[in-house]
Formats: C-alpha cells, sequence, structure tokens
C-alpha cells in the first residue's frame, strides 16, 4: 500500500477504535438520558480510557503500524496523546464535580464508594506514571527500572480504570457491555505479550554474535555483529535496531542503535554507538562471540523512503552514524548522484569516522564540509556552529531539488532546520531523525 | 518535518476524539425521559 494511504488508514482505524467501545454504549438497554454536560463528562471518561488501552499497542513496535510514519513519530505520538488522554480522563471527575460541589467529597478515598476509588487509584497511578516519565533523567531513575515501572503503573491505571467502569458505570448494563470493555483492555495489554514473548521468540531463531567492538575517535564505538547460521538481516540505510545483549532474547535490557554499515552488506551489521550512558561504556568490554538478537529494523530516516537528485546530509557528533550508512550503500551501489555532507564536531581529534568519510569521497559523488567548533590553529576549513550563513555557502545551486538529512543534538536540528527553511528549503524536504526514545 | 506534521496531526486527532465524545453527549442528552 501506498506510504500516505497507509498513513492514513492507521490515523482513521485509530478514532474509530478509540470511539466506537463509547458510541457502543448507546445499544439499547440505556440507562435514562441526562444533562449534556453529565453525559459528555462520562463520554470524556469512555475515550481516555480507550485511549489509555490503546496506548499498549503503540508501543509494541508493529512494523506495520509504525512503516508509514517511523517508530520515533510512533512514540512521540504516544508520548503527546498520553497528556491529552490524562486532561480528558482529569476532566471526567472535574466536570462532575463543577456541576454538584458536594462530589468533592469523593476525592476522599476514605469517604465516597470503591468505584470512586478506583477511578482515584487509577488517576493517581497515571499522574506516577506521567511525572516519572517526564522526569526520569532529574530523579535518576535507570532506563530498564523505569520501563517496567512504566509497563506496570499503566497496567493498574488500566486495571483500575476498568474496575471504576464497572463499579460504577451505568451503561455497562448488559453482560456483553462489560465483556466487550475487559476484552478490549485485555486484547490491548497483550501486546505486551507480543513484545516480549513472542517477537523474542522469533529472534531467538536469528541469532547473531559480537565479531568486533572497535574504537572509534571521540569516545565512540563501532560494534559489528554476524549472523550465525542465517542470511542476515535486510535493512533501509539510515535504519535503526535494538540491540540485545547476552545469553537471551528474552532480556528487557534493549538499546537503539543505527546502522552505520552499508544496507547492502546483510550479514555483518555495523553500529556507531556514543559511549554516553552505562550500557554503552560498558560495550568496550564485551567479548567477541557474545550473543546478540535483534528488534527491526525500524525507522523511517532513510534515502531509499525519498528519491532525489541528490542529498544534503547534515551531522552533528554521532549523528554522523546514519549518514555513514547511507554513504557505504551508496558507494556498494555505485550510485553517483551528487551528497553534500556537513559535518559538525567540538575537534578535529574527536571526529568520528572522519578516515572513513575522506575514503567514502573516493567512492562516491561526495562532497564534505567539515565543522570545528574548537578548531586546531591551522585549520583553514569552517569553524562554530551550522548556521545559515554556512549553509549558504556550501550549499549546492540546485538546493532545491535535493533532499535533507539532519542528525544530531537537538539543539542543533532545531537551528539547522530553522536556517534550512530560511534558505528557502521546503519543510517537506527536510528530514530529521530525533533519537531520543526515552 | 515528519515531527511538525505529527504533532499537527495529534492535534487533529485530539479535536475529533473531543468533538466524538461531544457528539455521544448530545445524543444521549436528547435522550431525557419527560419529568
Amino acid at each position: 500500500m501506498n506510504r500516505f494511504l497507509a498513513g492514513g488508514f492507521w490515523i482513521l482505524l485509530y478514532l474509530v477504535v478509540v470511539l466506537a467501545p463509547m458510541f457502543l454504549m448507546m445499544v439499547r438497554p440505556t440507562p435514562p438520558g441526562r444533562d449534556f454536560w453529565v453525559e459528555f463528562s462520562i463520554a470524556l471518561g469512555f475515550v481516555g480510557l480507550t485511549q489509555m488501552a490503546v496506548q499498549f499497542l503503540l508501543i509494541a513496535r508493529y512494523r506495520r503500524v509504525t512503516a508509514p510514519y517511523g517508530i520515533d513519530i510512533i512514540l512521540q505520538y504516544h508520548r503527546q496523546i498520553a497528556m491529552m488522554a490524562f486532561v480528558l480522563i482529569v476532566a471526567h471527575p472535574a466536570i462532575l464535580m463543577i456541576r454538584t460541589p458536594a462530589l468533592v467529597s469523593l476525592l476522599n478515598p476514605f469517604g465516597g464508594s470503591w468505584a470512586s476509588r478506583f477511578g482515584l487509584a487509577s488517576i493517581a497511578a497515571l499522574a506516577l506514571l506521567i511525572v516519572l516519565s517526564v522526569f526520569r533523567k532529574p530523579l535518576g531513575l535507570d532506563y530498564e527500572r523505569w520501563r517496567v515501572t512504566h509497563a506496570l503503573l499503566g497496567i493498574a491505571a488500566l486495571v483500575f480504570a476498568h474496575a471504576h467502569v464497572s463499579l460504577a458505570g451505568e451503561y455497562l448494563n448488559t453482560a456483553w457491555k462489560q465483556a466487550m470493555w475487559k476484552v478490549f483492555g485485555a486484547a490491548m495489554v497483550s501486546s505486551l505479550v507480543y513484545l516480549r514473548l513472542i517477537k523474542p521468540a522469533r529472534q531467538r531463531r536469528q541469532r547473531y554474535r559480537v565479531a568486533e567492538v572497535r574504537e572509534e575517535r571521540g569516545d565512540n564505538l563501532t560494534l559489528a555483529l554476524e549472523s550465525v547460521g542465517h542470511p542476515g538481516l535486510r535493512f533501509a540505510p539510515g535504519q535503526f535496531v535494538w540491540v540485545k545483549l547476552g545469553a537471551s532474547p528474552y532480556t528487557i535490557d534493549e538499546h537503539p542503535f543505527s546502522f552505520s554499515s552499508s544496507a547492502e552488506s546483510t550479514d555483518r551489521l555495523e553500529f556507531g554507538i556514543k559511549a554516553l550512558g552505562d550500557f554503552t561504556r560498558n560495550l568496550r568490554n564485551v567479548p567477541v562471540g557474545t550473543d546478540a538478537y535483534l528488534d527491526g529494523p525500524h525507522g523511517a530516516f532513510s534515502i531509499d523512503r525519498v528519491p532525489a537528485a541528490g542529498y544534503v546530509l547534515i551531522a552533528g557528533g554521532i549523528g554522523i552514524t546514519p549518514m555513514l550508512s547511507f554513504l557505504k550503500t551508496m558507494a556498494d551501489r555505485e550510485d553517483v548522484r551528487p551528497v553534500l555532507l556537513v559535518y559538525a564536531d567540538k575537534a578535529w581529534e574527536t571526529m568520528a569516522f572522519r578516515e572513513e568519510i575522506d575514503a567514502l569521497t573516493e567512492a562516491t559523488n561526495l562532497e564534505v564540509v567539515y565543522v570545528l567548533e574548537d578548531p586546531p590553529e591551522d585549520w583553514q576549513g569552517e569553524t562554530g556552529f551550522v548556521t545559515a550563513e554556512l549553509l549558504a555557502r556550501s550549499l549546492p545551486v540546485e538546493k532545491i531539488t535535493r533532499e535533507y538529512f539532519v542528525c544530531g543534538p537537538p539543539v542543533m536540528m532545531d537551528v539547522v532546520q530553522e536556517a534550512l527553511l530560511e534558505l528557502d528549503v521546503p519543510l517537506e524536504r527536510i528530514h530529521t531523525e530525533r533519537f531520543d526514545l526515552i | 518535518m515528519r515531527h511538525i506534521y505529527a504533532y499537527r496531526v495529534t492535534y487533529v486527532i485530539a479535536t475529533l476524539i473531543v468533538l466524538g465524545a461531544a457528539v455521544f453527549a448530545w445524543l444521549r442528552s436528547q435522550d431525557i425521559p419527560p419529568a
């Protein structure tokens, strides 16, 4: 299916899935109608509940669902829509309390009914889940612990909300309506079973082995994996996988890494990695031969998705990784379309992969502009940051016909995107990848 | 680029969901039994 059609289809399906259970509550027998605001408040509760359940579906990395958008977009949507669902869920009791102030007493967990207690517990679990997600880093919560807590709080919020609806909901007055909500919630949560049990069982049959861990300039590493007894993984240049290292594919300790190798080589996969966290720093000590399992490929940041007469690649720091995959793939394919690479980093000595890039200028139609924040004394090239002025100097005359790929620290990507727009590059030609998946 | 469009689409989806809830509420409020 065409990517745009597929994109529209999933959005439409999402709306149907979120709204349908609420409208099914209108099938008779129904409780007597009440005034608009009471019914509106109940409707917000229902749609908040279905959205909460569908959140589980969004994170299960179903490739069919994520392919039209890229998984980073799905996760961005997961975060954004969660905030909205939370507002709707809080609005549900808030509207009732504004209409009937006496209901404020239900906020006391020792008063009220079990229905109101479950409702409160659900909101509390959601509030805690959001606080821990937004402030994970300042709170010093490590990624693995956060993931487990996040899933448990999500399940708790959903179960409490179902208990609340069953006990309080006059709408759930028939067995089939009760069953529908339970089946719907269970079906969505079962996405976790798919992600944590079914997918790893498949990965077990597609084992990889660490072939090499290579030091690169600037505290960066290359992790090389070889397929064991199978032809490897087909991917598009610029995509990424979740990598699990060790004896079991069932571990939740997995990390997203971008391919730095050519998409034409499927049995030996390489990843460019910045040693930032505990896991990436410890990668240096991973012995050759260690088992590895991959979930992927994922991601929509690829030259294969946007055919063009040529490309402009703008990378900051380890954001060079997907660009390297583009260039190596183009070299293997003997693709001679012109490419301009603007590569910015702190210093010449810490600029990862620059020897490989220099070699690629021989094999492809590549021009490189290095930009150093802290240049050596005899440096003749560009300095400072990637600005509109620098790009105006560097971009080809036929800049309108190129596709632009930007990857680097978030601030740099914002600045570069603004600069490109300033230079009349159309927004739809600028492609970015925000790798902050947490 | 995708991120900007995705933000816009999210707002559209959110608006449609709230509108759907309002339609439900309006339909149900028409069903108030006579006093």
